[in-house]
């Protein structure tokens, strides 16, 4: 009885070990581009432009000739999250602010990026320039351009109202 | 004060004993192989392969020249998403061994060797990796990258210290711990090898192991 807690302890340290595995990816396979959404206000007296985040009632985005929804009809958000064409070098998106859709293009070279064995490769992206129509959006600017693991917490996109 | 200076002269002459036994500078040559990754790589079914030689250089039994060179290789395919990696090349190491065991005054050469030591080691090699695709979830479509053979060139350093025992006359068997130091790296998001010949698993250091039998010539 003395030794058994130690033999089932052994044990236990002897499974759990022979269960760790090294062919795991344990890197960040995460590549997205976020774009931000913000109201100009022009103050006549300073002559000062300023850009506030704007909360949409509700968005819906997908891909122009896709099916598959990547927002729909999310509520009271002010940046959308998106996926960039990894075999293309542009992505167009449908974006519908309420009732009024835009269309958001983003031209962009693609870089392949091999991180390992396990994890494989992925595409980073750099974006040369983005545009839109013009029925809720005003204008489009690119803030960073690298779209990489690293900068998944930037802001890619400024969509301005 | 005469005494005093003579027995001071005296005791002088017993202190200072004189070595007759002299080692000359080439005390000959040391050429030997690793059993550790001959026997893994011949008895085991790794997935790496290694064979190793070296020719090492008897100076006063103190200090010991050593050129290392060995074929080695590795055939693996990951479990996890079937990407296959293999390379094949020679490598060659040169360094120095130190002998930390002093010979006592009149003694014969001692037969067993501590030693510590240094290594530089190269290799270059091509390897390729296949299977290695990139898929579009979201948008679709797939494709296959870096499908050619790359090449690598990879230099690295290493700190050894080890035991050899001469087990019969001028054959001497022996262990070496190495702790290696990857002097090369790889470039962020570009292509990496996943095995090193003569280095072993890509890493910036890992240790290591070798069992050498040799020959003193």
């Amino acid at each position: 009885m003395k030794y058994t807690k130690n033999i089932i302890l052994l044990l236990c340290l002897f499974v759990g070990a022979s269960c760790v595995t090294d062919e795991q990816c344990r890197k960040d396979r995460y590549v997205r581009m976020q774009l931000g959404i913000y109201h100009v206000t022009y103050d006549g007296t300073t002559k000062v432009r300023t850009a506030t985040a704007l909360s949409i009632d509700s968005i819906t985005v997908k891909g122009i000739n896709k099916d598959s929804l990547l927002y729909n009809n999310t509520k009271k958000i002010s940046n959308i999250i998106l996926p960039l064409n990894k075999l293309d070098t542009i992505s167009r998106y449908q974006v519908t602010f309420n009732n009024i859709t835009d269309t958001v293009t983003i031209l962009h070279t693609n870089y392949d990026t091999y991180l390992s064995m396990e994890c494989g490769c992925i595409k980073t992206h750099k974006i040369d320039s983005a545009y839109s129509t013009k029925h809720f959006l005003d204008s489009v600017s690119v803030k960073t351009n690298n779209v990489n693991t690293s900068t998944s917490a930037k802001e890619n996109i400024k969509l301005y109202k | 004060m005469c005494l005093t200076v003579f027995t001071a002269n005296a005791q002088k002459k017993i202190i200072e004993p004189k070595d007759t036994i002299k080692t000359p500078f080439y005390s000959g040559f040391i050429v030997q192989g690793d059993i550790i990754s001959l026997a893994t790589s011949v008895i085991g079914k790794s997935e790496t392969y290694s064979y190793e030689g070296a020719i090492q250089i008897d100076f006063k039994h103190k200090f010991y020249p050593i050129i290392e060179v060995g074929f080695a290789g590795a055939d693996r395919i990951s479990t996890v998403n079937n990407v296959g990696f293999k390379t094949d090349a020679p490598f060659a190491r040169i360094g120095i061994d130190f002998n930390l065991i002093k010979k006592k005054p009149n003694s014969k050469p001692n037969s067993s060797l501590f030693i510590v030591g240094l290594r530089f080691g190269m290799t270059k090699f091509n390897y390729s990796l296949t299977n290695l695709t990139i898929t579009d979830e979201y948008w679709g479509g797939s494709e296959s990258v870096y499908t050619g053979s790359q090449s690598s060139a990879r230099t690295w350093w290493e700190i050894v210290a080890g035991v050899r025992v001469e087990v019969i006359k001028n054959v001497y068997m022996g262990w070496t711990v190495r702790n290696k130091n990857q002097i090369s790296s790889d470039v962020a998001g570009a292509p990496a090898p996943w095995y090193i010949p003569g280095f072993g698993a890509n890493a910036s250091s890992h240790w290591d192991l070798n069992y050498t039998i040799g020959y003193h010539f």
